[in-house]
């Protein structure tokens, strides 16, 4: 069947005549072929525009269109909504930002305007002849599960806030520790694996000795970082050696530490953990100076590499300083090291000095926080990226704070670093809420743009299956590789990637790319 | 439906109003400058080859949705007259400025070349400002004076300029105030022996990144050539007890790092010292700067804080400053000088915070608290505590969630 084209000329109000030629615009679109209408109205955006846009769709039978106006993001909701009245495929209106792309960059020069806006028109044109009718499809979420990995601060904070939304909050946690939380918590419960699509993922679960199905609508990540103590040999030599966190909890239960105290932040002292871990900043200067308040007579001493005391913790650090704790900072070339001969003893060389310095403790405590090691078993089944350090590593800004690239999982606190108390609860928040709103929308659409695998082409040779960051292709029953398409994104790193050019984006064709090109370029048309 | 008071166009501001939309409520923006985006309009995009997560388009693009919401009404060069508790929340005050140019502005910048006025009368939005729309300053504009110069509203071709336009007073009835007036950068010319002010080519972070977002490259002031050596200076204005700031402003660490990355993928010969106290670069794995600046043979990281900057040969720049680890000096040239500036809040300690309730602590920031959640003012962004674009947006999503759920509870 021959295309029946509309082609709509948007003025942008007064935009567009200030700079272009409108009728010659119009006459090389009514002089094209297949276009059975040209209209030019004030500004699409408009309802009465819309109408009698849809009006003429009718009469003459359109099938397709190109639209000349702005930004997609203006003007394709209700626009799409329009042409869905007049019958017209969503996929095969095809818009034309003018105004970004032509009128703004070329103001000053108006003949290349024109040029640019014709060329363009023709490009849409056609493409437009080419482009094949798609539908998106609907998925209904089969649970309002929210899935929150880890009941620390962060996790917690998630859990409520997603429970506001009306979701059905499930809670795991590693270890046995009792949790108060809306919905249901899972104690000793660790994720083993899992598979779908963002709103129905189906997770496996070991929870104690058991291992179960669930299926999640949305998961949040909320790991937390990783406590050290003492590994190897030294772990039995030095007696009083603790994570900050605990060595807290004992001296809010009111017993005194040992002095003098040592607070350090690498793993390993004497190790081969060179890399810079890390550290508590402000829980272990609030400590510090609790300390220091309490027992003015104890030294306390605080070994690190890097002071981040962010922010208003700047001032606790000034505050401790001024109390009387010392502060020694080293770098890679004289690392904290204990003897194990020695275990009383930790020597560290001074950054500014270069002087190795002895200090006798009493009680080690270290302040660092390496990323949890469950990260990498979760970031795998979850097929979320990490980075260099182990920590989860978060989606671009671009899309919004704690989510990750991938649909439906977002990620807070110290699993992405570490992070005060204050922060990691805020964080956790904002992921609650924005999980209990992916959810509470109660479906997803998907399909449309979407890639595909011509079976004869496919050698199997696994490569989409290892580049898709959404997990869409398979190798399916024929031992050919498919889409699921509910998880593609139609971001394309499948078709470029294929080696036997057997993925094909739809509308995104190589003929339907190349041949915009070339008109774009000044061919023929 | 409850309508929420949003005072403050930034990051903050911008991200509570359309996360509150997105929930169903109504919103009301004030922002009392000429387009919405905050501090992030001046800011550039740090990614050149790949996107560096700095977030300033994130704070960009919350400007260009909310103009867009129905459901939100912005309102420009305004400020909150006043605030009256009412029964049902606030009733609101607000007084808008005249912009004496319409929506009609297509951002040609025709009439900036015609306006007679020495430094321009007419004048587009700062930086990545939005919405585009031009404004004349009233107190500069010839036409407000004897001379009734009409040159701008005759060249423009839409006729978007109106003279006619007048101040106007707006009530509006709110159930719940965010209050997120955000931050202003720190002076670098209050740190006076780092030559900022008097020499041409010492500038602020946030002057390199005003250039970089206007013109894509950074280049000498004085002279107009590309820099080849640079040196980048941290904890300007900020860390200092001498300078009154004594807080770490938290941001410029990991902005200032960014920028480092954008100058040398701009031009990879560029020789750059970065001259710092810590490393403290939020949301980033901290060894990352560290690898990269090692894997890169002309970038220099120095643990000191450079002790004057004075004129050099040639036109170059002078920087003393006392070696790492002993008490030597070394004198290094370079032809620019990046000051990376600190923040101070904005509005913390105001009449109208005052009116509210908000008031800054010992540390210049107004933290806000329950206390003042549960009357319905809610203290969001910067102007609580030194925070970057992320982690506003995030901290501002989860105040977002808590109205909403808080008047869903009949509060």
């Amino acid at each position: 069947m021959k295309a029946r084209i509309q082609v709509v000329l948007c003025k942008c109000c007064t935009e567009m005549p200030a700079l272009l030629n409108m009728d010659r615009i119009h006459k090389v679109a009514s002089e094209s072929n297949n276009v059975l209408s040209v209209m030019t109205v004030d500004a699409v955006c408009d309802g009465k525009a819309l109408a009698s846009i849809v009006a003429d769709a009718k009469d003459n039978e359109i099938d397709r269109a190109v639209v000349l106006a702005c930004h997609k993001k203006d003007i394709s909701p209700a626009l799409l909504k329009a042409y869905k009245k007049a019958g017209v495929n969503e996929f095969l209106v095809e818009l034309v930002n003018i105004r970004e792309e032509v009128l703004l960059p070329h103001m000053n020069t108006p003949e290349r305007a024109q040029a640019k806006a014709e060329a363009k028109l023709k490009g849409a044109l056609a493409r437009s002849v080419m482009l094949s009718p798609l539908e998106r499809q609907i998925e209904e979420m089969k649970t309002r599960n929210v899935v929150i990995i880890g009941a620390g601060v962060a996790g917690h904070a998630a859990a409520n806030e997603a429970a506001k939304a009306g979701v059905h909050t499930i809670l795991l946690e590693k270890t046995g520790k009792t949790v108060k939380a809306p919905g249901v918590v899972m104690p000793h419960a660790q994720l083993l694996g899992a598979s779908g699509h963002g709103g129905n993922y189906q997770l496996k679960i070991k929870a104690g000795e058991k291992v179960e199905e669930l299926g999640a609508a949305a998961v949040v990540i909320a790991t937390g970082g990783g406590w050290t103590t003492l590994k190897g040999p030294l772990a039995k030599a030095v007696k009083d050696a603790l994570p900050l966190y605990k060595f807290y909890e004992q001296m809010k239960s009111g017993s005194d530490p040992k002095g003098p105290v040592v607070i350090v932040d690498t793993p390993d002292p004497g190790g081969k953990t060179l890399k810079v871990q890390d550290y508590a900043w402000d829980d272990s200067l609030e400590t510090a100076i609790e300390l220091k308040k309490k027992h003015a007579e104890l030294q306390i001493y605080l070994i690190f590499q890097e002071m981040r005391a962010f922010g208003l913790a700047e001032l606790a650090y000034k505050e401790a300083a001024d109390l009387g704790v010392k502060f020694i900072r080293y770098d890679r070339t004289g690392t904290p090291k204990i003897d194990s001969k020695n275990p009383t003893t930790i020597s560290v060389r001074d950054f500014a000095q270069g002087e190795i310095i002895e200090i006798k403790f009493g009680t080690l405590v270290f302040a660092s926080i390496p990323p949890n090691q469950d990260n990498r078993a979760i970031a795998d089944a979850l097929r979320i990226p990490m980075s260099v350090d182990g920590a989860i590593r978060r989606g671009s800004i671009h899309r919004w704070p704690v989510s990750t690239p991938r649909p439906g999982i977002f990620v807070c606190g110290s699993a992405l670093f570490p992070k005060s108390r204050d922060l990691a609860q805020a964080e956790g928040l904002a992921a609650g809420s924005m999980a209990g709103e992916y959810v509470s929308r109660g479906r997803i659409e998907f399909g449309g743009i979407v890639a595909q695998v011509t079976q004869e082409k496919c050698s199997a040779c696994l490569t989409c299956v290892r580049t898709c960051p959404y997990e869409a292709p398979f190798i399916g029953t024929a031992s050919k590789a498919e889409i699921r398409i509910q998880a593609c994104q139609g971001c394309g790193m499948c078709v470029g990637i294929c080696p036997s050019k057997a993925i094909e984006l739809h509308n995104y064709t190589d003929d339907q790319i190349m041949e915009e090109t070339r008109i774009l370029l000044g061919g023929d048309f | 439906m409850k309508h929420v008071l949003v005072i403050g166009g930034g990051p903050a501001g911008l991200t509570a109003a359309k996360s509150l939309v997105d929930r169903g409520a109504e919103v009301v923006l004030v922002e009392k400058r000429e387009s919405l985006g905050g501090m992030a309009r001046e800011l550039t995009c740090k990614g050149l080859v790949e996107c560096r997560n700095c977030g300033v388009c994130f704070a960009i693009d919350r400007a260009t949705e909310v103009i867009r919401e129905r459901k939100a009404e912005v309102l420009l060069l305004s400020e909150v007259a006043s605030v009256q508790k009412s029964e049902r929340g606030y009733s609101v005050k607000i007084k808008t400025s005249p912009r004496y140019v319409t929506e009609d502005c297509i951002g040609c910048g025709k009439c900036v070349n015609e306006c007679p006025v020495e430094g321009k009368a007419i004048f587009a939005p700062t930086g990545s400002g939005q919405p585009r729309t031009y404004r004349i300053d009233r107190s500069k504009c010839l036409h407000f004076k004897k001379a009734k110069c009409v040159k701008c509203s005759e060249v423009c071709p839409t006729k978007a300029v109106d003279y006619d336009d007048r101040a106007k007073n707006i009530s509006r009835d709110v159930g719940a105030i965010i209050y997120a007036t955000g931050i202003d950068p720190i002076d670098a010319c209050e740190v006076s022996r780092l030559g900022c002010g008097v020499l041409k080519d010492v500038i602020s972070s946030v002057d390199a990144e005003r250039i970089l977002n206007e013109r894509g490259k950074l280049l000498r002031p004085s002279d107009g050539k590309a820099p080849k050596k640079i040196a980048v200076m941290q904890c300007v204005g900020s860390r200092s007890v001498k300078a009154g700031v004594e807080y770490c402003s938290k941001f410029c660490c990991k902005y200032a790092t960014k920028i480092a990355q954008l100058l040398l993928d701009i031009d990879p010969e560029v020789n750059l010292d970065f001259y710092f106290m810590d490393l403290r670069t939020l949301y980033e794995p901290q060894e990352e700067f560290k690898e990269w600046a090692k894997a890169k043979k002309t970038v220099k990281l120095i643990r000191t804080m450079p002790a004057i900057v004075s004129p050099g040969k040639d036109g170059k720049l002078l920087v003393r400053a006392a070696n790492e680890t002993d008490a030597d000096i070394t004198e290094t040239e370079y032809d620019l000088i990046i000051l990376s500036v600190g923040m101070k809040p904005v509005g913390a300690d105001t009449e109208l915070g005052r009116s509210l309730g908000i008031a800054a602590d010992k540390t210049g920031f107004a933290p806000g608290g329950p206390e003042l959640e549960g009357k319905g003012v809610f203290v969001c962004g910067a102007v609580t505590q030194p925070m970057d674009i992320e982690e506003t947006a995030t901290r501002a999503i989860a105040l977002a969630s808590r109205i909403h759920h808080e008047k869903e509870g009949g509060t």
